[in-house]
C-alpha cells in the first residue's frame, strides 16, 4: 500500500520548458531543434548519416532515455534550473516502470531531503534542464553525443 | 388307341359276363350301341371308363383323379336299381391296341379292373378290395396308372368319350377343368413337364452356385480389390515415369546450363567471388545491427551509471552514520554492564573475597557511582543516531549498479571495427563489380538462378518420386497379400464361374423353351381352330351364315360370321352350341393327334335332322374308332336319313336289353348292320 501510494504520486505527466522539448526532440527524432522536419532543414547529425555514416542521427532512442540520462548528468555536476514546465515531455508511468527511477529517488531523497515521489520528479526536472542543454551542446556541434566520455564524466567530474 | 374288346362280369345291371368284341373288319370303324332308356347301354360306356380310370366323373366334375374302394362302392350302389342288393363282384377287362409311333408294331394292352368283397356281405366301402392291373404286351406293368395316363389322359378321356350330356355342358360353358384337359390333349401338360423340369434344372444349378459362391466368399470384393489395386499400381507406375522423365529432363537441362557456365568460367568465379562478399555484407550489416542494440541497453544503463558515484558517496555517508551509531550503541551497553555492577556492588554488606564488612562511607561512593554511569547512558541514549531505513536499500542499488557493465568503449571499438569491415568488404565488392560487366553479370546471375531452379525442382522431383515409389511397393504388397488370399478361393471360384454358364445357358434354354412353348401353342391353337372350323362348315346348317369357329387363348370357342365377326353365344340356339361344342371337340382330337376312340352317348337327342345328316355323314371319318350309345329313338332316326355309306362303315351293332322281372340288363349282337 505504502509502495502504491508513493507510486501514485508520481505525475502522470512529466513535463519540462519548451526549449528543453525542442533539444529532446531534436535529439531523440533526429530533427532540427527548431522542430522542423523538412528535408531541406537537415541536422549534423542527419547530414552525417545522408554522407554514408554508420551512426544513426538519433542520440537516444527515446525521450525517457535522453530525460534520466540528462538529470543524471545535472545532478553529476550539481547543476539545476528551475525554467518552467511549458511542454509535455513524457508520460509519468514511463518513468515509474524504468529502473533508474529508483535509483534517482534514492539519491535525491537522500541528498535533498525530500520524501514524495512528485518532488523526486520535480527535482529530476529541475536537473534535466541543465543536463539537457549539456548534451544538446555536443549534439548540435558534432551530431552525435559521446557517451565513452558521457559515462566517464563522473568520475572525471569529481 | 383302339379297343379291341370290352369283357365285363357283374358290372351295373349286367349279370354274368358280357363280351363285345370291337375287332375291325376292312374299313369299318363304326359300333352301335342301342337300346331303350334304362336298358343298360350306357353301362357300357361306364364300364369303359370304369375299367380305365376306375370312376366315372360326372360332366364338369372337378374331381379328375382315378378311382378309390369308395368310388368303386359308389358306383356300385350308385348303380343299383330294385330291391336286390347289388352283387358286390364286379370285373371289367379291356383289350386295348396302340400303334407304336417309333416301331409301327402294334402295342396290346390289356386292362382289368375287379372289385371283391372282402366279409361275407359288406356293408361299405372298407369292407370291399379293389385290383387293377395293366399288361402290355404280355407282361404286368408295375405303374398301371401312368401306362392309362400315356394312353388316354384322364383329365382327356370326356372329349374322347362322352355322354350327349357332356356336350351340352360343353357348349353351354367353359369350365377351367375343360382348359386344363384342352392343353393336356395338345400336349401342353408335356411341354409344362418339360418347362417345369427346366425350372427345376436351373433351380439346382443355381443352389449350387449358390454353395459355391458361399465357398468362394468375398472372392469378387478380392477380385475388386486387385483390380483397384492393380488400376492404382499403373497409376502410380505412370507417375513413378513422369518423375523420372522430368527428372531426366531438368538433369539434362542442368547439364546444358553447366555447359554454359563453364563456358563463363571466370565470370562464374568472379560472380561467386560477389556473391559470396555480398553475403559477408549481409552479415556485416546484421552485426551492426547487433551492436546498435547493444548501444540502446548501455544508453539504458548509463543514468544509474552517472549517478553511481553519487551514491557511493551518501552511501560512504550513510555507512560513517552507522558505525558512529552501532559505536554509540556499544558504548550504551558498556555502561549499562558497568551500571549493574554497580547496583549490585551498591546491595552488598561486605566484601564476598576478604569479608570486610563496607563502611557507609564506601557505599556512598558505590552510589554516586551508580549515578553517574546512569547519567552517561541518558546522555548517550538522547545523542544516539536515529536509524537510516534507507541505508540498506542504497547498499543493495549500489551493488547491483557496480556488479552491471558499460562498456561504452567496447561498444564504440566493435563498432568501429564493424565499419572498418564494412569499408573493406564494400571495396572488394567494388572491385569485382569493375572485372564484371552488368552484362556479364546478368548471364552469369541468370545462369545460376536458373541452376538453382532446376536444381529445386530436381530435388522436388526426387522427393516425389521416392514417395510414389514407397506407395507403389505399399500398393504391391496389398496386391500380393489379395491374391494370395484369392488362390484358395480360386478353385471354388472356378467351380463357380463354370456353374455359372451352366445356370446361364439353363435360364437361355428356359427362356428358349417358353418362347418355343408359346410359339408351339399358338400353332397348335391355330391348327385346331383350323379344323374345328372345317368341321363345324360341315356340320352346321347355316354354312352360308357361319364363317367358322374362333378359339382364343383361353381355349373360349365362339362362332364367327362370314364378316368375321364373333357370333354371341345367347344367340346360337341348343343345337347349334352343340354343335359348335362336338366341331371344337373333333378339331381338338385331330389337332391333338392322338388316337383314340370316339365314344357319343345319346348326343343327337337335342339335333334337328339337317344337323344329324350331317354328323351322321361326317362320323366315320372323325375317328379310327367311333362307337356311338343311342336311344330306340335316335337309332330309328338314324336308319331314315342316314346314308348308305355311313352303313357301309358299321362294324356291328348291339341291344341292350332290360330283363323282367329279374332286373337285370342283356347285351346282345343285333342283326341289323350295314351289311
Amino acid at each position: 500500500m505504502e509502495g502504491d501510494r508513493r507510486l501514485s504520486e508520481i505525475p502522470t505527466i512529466i513535463e519540462v520548458s519548451k526549449d528543453a522539448y525542442r533539444m529532446y526532440r531534436a535529439m531523440c527524432k533526429g530533427e532540427s531543434e527548431e522542430g522542423s522536419n523538412t528535408a531541406s532543414q537537415t541536422t549534423p547529425a542527419k547530414e552525417k548519416e545522408r554522407k554514408g555514416g554508420r551512426t544513426p542521427s538519433k542520440a537516444f532512442p527515446g525521450y525517457t532515455q535522453a530525460f534520466l540520462v540528462a538529470a543524471a548528468l545535472g545532478i553529476v555536476k550539481d547543476k539545476r534550473s528551475n525554467l518552467g514546465k511549458d511542454a509535455e515531455l513524457i508520460r509519468g508511468e514511463y518513468l515509474r516502470n524504468n529502473k533508474n527511477y529508483e535509483v534517482f529517488k534514492q539519491l535525491i531523497k537522500s541528498k535533498c531531503k525530500v520524501k514524495t515521489d512528485n518532488e523526486v520528479v520535480d527535482l529530476m526536472v529541475q536537473f534535466s534542464e541543465f543536463g539537457v542543454r549539456e548534451l544538446y551542446d555536443e549534439f548540435h556541434k558534432t551530431g552525435d553525443i559521446d557517451f565513452v566520455r558521457l559515462s566517464k564524466i563522473s568520475t572525471s567530474h569529481h | 388307341m383302339r379297343i379291341r374288346r370290352l369283357e365285363l362280369k357283374n358290372f351295373g345291371p349286367y349279370r354274368g359276363e358280357f363280351k363285345l368284341d370291337f375287332g375291325s373288319k376292312d374299313e369299318k370303324n363304326l359300333w352301335i350301341i342301342w337300346g331303350q332308356n334304362g336298358s343298360g347301354k350306357t353301362h357300357i360306356f361306364k364300364a369303359i371308363k370304369w375299367c380305365l380310370y376306375g370312376c366315372d366323373p360326372p360332366p364338369g366334375s372337378q374331381k379328375m383323379r382315378y378311382g378309390t374302394e369308395r368310388d368303386a362302392w359308389e358306383f356300385i350302389y350308385g348303380t343299383h336299381v330294385g330291391d336286390r342288393p347289388p352283387e358286390p363282384y364286379m370285373h371289367v377287362t379291356l383289350y386295348l391296341e396302340v400303334d407304336s409311333t417309333d416301331s409301327k408294331k402294334t402295342q396290346q394292352y390289356i386292362v382289368k379292373r375287379s372289385v371283391f368283397p372282402s366279409s361275407q356281405n359288406p356293408t361299405n366301402y372298407t369292407q370291399i378290395s379293389c385290383d387293377f392291373e395293366v399288361i402290355k404286351d404280355g407282361r404286368r406293368s408295375d405303374v398301371p396308372i401312368e401306362e392309362i395316363e400315356s394312353l388316354l389322359p384322364i383329365a382327356a378321356s370326356q372329349f374322347f368319350m362322352f355322354h350327349g350330356e357332356e356336350i351340352r355342358e360343353m357348349s353351354q360353358k367353359h369350365t377351367e377343368q375343360t382348359g386344363k384337359a384342352i392343353e393336356l390333349i395338345i400336349d401342353a401338360e408335356t411341354f409344362r413337364q418339360g418347362k417345369e423340369d427346366l425350372v427345376s434344372v436351373a433351380q439346382d444349378v443355381e443352389n449350387d452356385l449358390d454353395d459355391e459362391r458361399r465357398k468362394s466368399g468375398g472372392i469378387d470384393d478380392l477380385l475388386d480389390l486387385k483390380k483397384k489395386l492393380q488400376e492404382k499400381i499403373q497409376s502410380l507406375e505412370s507417375e513413378c515415369l513422369l518423375c523420372k522423365t522430368e527428372i531426366a529432363e531438368k538433369k539434362g537441362q542442368l547439364e546444358s546450363v553447366d555447359m554454359e557456365l563453364a563456358k563463363n568460367e571466370a565470370s562464374r568465379i568472379v560472380k561467386e567471388g560477389l556473391d559470396l562478399w555480398t553475403q559477408r555484407l549481409r552479415s556485416n550489416e546484421e552485426e551492426r545491427k547487433k551492436i546498435l542494440g547493444r548501444r540502446e541497453n548501455l544508453i539504458n544503463d548509463l543514468p544509474s551509471k552517472l549517478l553511481l558515484l553519487e551514491l557511493e558517496r551518501v552511501l560512504n555517508e550513510k555507512e560513517e552514520r552507522q558505525k558512529k551509531r552501532e559505536a554509540q550503541w556499544k558504548e550504551i551497553s558498556e555502561l549499562k554492564g558497568a551500571l549493574q555492577l554497580t547496583i549490585g556492588a551498591e546491595k552488598l554488606k561486605q566484601c564476598p573475597i576478604c569479608r570486610t564488612i563496607i563502611a557507609d562511607r564506601e557505599r556512598a561512593h558505590i552510589e554516586n557511582e551508580r549515578k553517574a554511569v546512569e547519567g552517561k547512558i541518558t546522555k548517550l541514549e538522547a545523542a544516539i543516531e536515529e536509524e537510516d531505513p534507507t541505508y540498506y536499500e542504497i547498499r543493495d542499488t549500489v551493488s547491483k549498479i557496480r556488479g552491471s557493465s558499460l562498456d561504452f568503449e567496447q561498444f564504440k571499438k566493435d563498432l568501429a571495427e564493424n565499419a572498418l569491415a564494412h569499408d573493406e568488404i564494400e571495396s572488394n565488392i567494388t572491385k569485382l563489380k569493375e572485372q564484371l560487366s552488368d552484362s556479364k553479370i546478368r548471364e552469369v546471375q541468370s545462369l545460376m538462378a536458373e541452376r538453382d531452379r532446376l536444381l529445386t525442382d530436381i530435388g522436388r522431383a526426387q522427393e516425389r518420386l521416392g514417395n510414389f515409389i514407397a506407395d507403389l511397393e505399399e500398393q504391391k504388397k496389398r496386391r500380393d497379400g489379395a491374391l494370395k488370399m484369392m488362390e484358395g478361393k480360386g478353385m471354388h471360384d472356378n467351380v463357380r464361374r463354370n456353374l455359372e454358364k451352366q445356370y446361364d445357358l439353363a435360364t437361355r434354354c428356359l427362356g428358349a423353351f417358353e418362347d418355343l412353348l408359346g410359339r408351339l401353342s399358338e400353332v397348335r391353337r391355330s391348327a385346331i381352330e383350323g379344323y374345328s372350323s372345317r368341321i363345324f362348315g360341315r356340320l352346321t346348317n347355316k354354312s352360308e351364315e357361319y364363317e367358322g369357329i374362333e378359339i382364343d387363348e383361353q381355349y373360349n370357342v365362339s362362332v364367327t360370321d362370314k364378316h368375321k365377326n364373333i357370333v354371341k353365344r345367347t344367340k346360337l340356339s341348343t343345337g347349334e352350341k352343340e354343335v359348335v361344342a362336338l366341331s371344337f371337340i373333333l378339331g381338338l382330337k385331330t389337332g391333338s393327334e392322338k388316337l383314340a376312340p370316339l365314344v357319343l352317348d345319346t348326343f343327337f337327342t337335342n339335333l334337328d335332322g339337317t344337323h344329324t345328316e350331317n354328323i351322321v355323314k361326317a362320323l366315320p371319318t372323325f375317328a379310327d374308332q367311333v362307337i356311338l350309345i343311342l336311344t330306340d329313338s335316335e337309332y330309328n332316326t338314324l336308319k331314315t336319313i342316314a346314308p348308305n355309306s355311313f352303313f357301309d362303315r358299321i362294324a356291328l351293332v348291339w341291344n341292350t336289353v332290360r330283363i323282367q322281372p329279374e332286373e337285370r340288363s342283356e347285351i346282345k349282337i343285333w342283326k341289323e348292320t350295314g351289311d
